[in-house]
């Protein structure tokens, strides 16, 4: 029987955090949320009792909403777009002269509607809306 | 009659018969002309105008966004693309598939503006008028040179409104020859 020695090698000491913030993310529908969810709250679970405290859900949700809603430009009551779309559509138009001048109702319909479809700039409008030969 | 080419702040009297290429210049955000329609269309409905479409101003919105819509799916460019009612009838269901929202905004533009408060007519608003404009239409199509779409429009804004808004070029005839009546034909241009 032979006896080994022991040697002593010092391992890599951990880093310390604060503060660890776990997040999954399912790419499936809602049943695949179910699953995600226990895995998330054991997770939560262990991490809290490890002594990294985790933050409540409606505060990772809030996170998820604001990561996924990109900032949005009001242009009339119940009207956002991104401000690509919003440039796009509403920059050429005299949007406060309409909203002065028209009353909020058809101020909204017409932002509303114009500039709805993104179509090509290589339209030619005059012939392009011909009626095709039958 | 006369012909006038849009410049910002000009004096429009009403009633106004609007052609299809201002109503769909004025949704199709990437056009050149959409600014210029979608503020020309604006001003019209801030300033209460009376404006008036016939179903010929329909049909042919309907028709540009169709084929918009058939580039769109194939990646064509709609100034080098056929287009005619056969490529409609083969490609419908997958135009319908994808676009059925884009075919849908010309009805739900009009009636959105209208159920606002825009004055917003239907024409020709009686058997007389109708009668009239289908006297004219053949007059215009051999003294103005038009097809007999462009000239049920001239027709019919000539009997019923003081102003024609249109970006088609093929009214330019009436510049040059113009045909008698004080309706005034104002192009849209880019």
């Amino acid at each position: 029987m032979s006896i080994g020695t022991m040697t002593s090698r010092r391992l890599p000491k951990p880093s310390v955090v604060e503060e660890v913030h776990v997040e999954f993310r399912s790419d499936v529908e809602e049943s695949g949320k179910i699953v995600w969810g226990q895995i998330n709250e054991l997770l939560r679970t262990s991490l809290n009792r490890s002594g990294f405290r985790q933050p409540s859900i409606d505060l990772i949700q809030q996170s998820y909403r604001e990561m996924e809603r990109p900032s949005l430009i009001v242009v009339a009551r119940g009207i956002a777009v991104e401000a690509g779309e919003y440039e796009e559509r509403y920059g050429s138009i005299d949007l406060k002269y309409y909203q002065e001048h028209m009353s909020p109702e058809l101020f909204r319909a017409f932002v509303r509607r114009i500039g709805s479809i993104k179509g090509r700039p290589d339209l030619n409008i005059g012939e392009f809306v011909d009626t095709p030969e039958i | 009659m006369q012909y006038v080419d849009w410049v910002q702040g000009l004096d429009i009297d009403e009633p106004v018969y609007m052609d299809a290429n201002i109503l769909v210049g004025s949704l199709i955000s990437k056009h050149p002309l959409y600014g210029k329609c979608a503020n020309v269309l604006g001003k019209l409905l801030a300033d209460k105008v009376e404006i008036m479409l016939s179903v010929v101003s329909v049909d042919e919105s309907i028709w540009a966004i169709v084929k918009l819509a058939y580039c769109e799916l194939h990646h064509y460019k709609p100034s080098k693309t056929l287009w005619n009612a056969n490529i409609y009838r083969r490609h419908r269901d997958e135009i319908f598939q994808s676009y059925e929202s884009w075919i849908n905004y010309v009805g739900k533009a009009v009636k959105d503006w209208t159920n606002a408060g825009a004055k917003i007519d239907v024409v020709p608003k009686t058997r007389e008028l109708f009668e009239a404009v289908l006297d004219l239409i053949p007059v215009y199509m051999k003294e103005v040179k038009l097809t007999p779409a462009d000239a049920v429009h001239l027709a019919i804004a000539q009997k019923h409104a003081r102003a024609f808004l249109t970006a088609d070029s093929d009214f330019a005839e009436v510049r040059q020859n113009p045909p008698p009546g004080d309706l005034v034909v104002i192009k849209v241009t880019a």
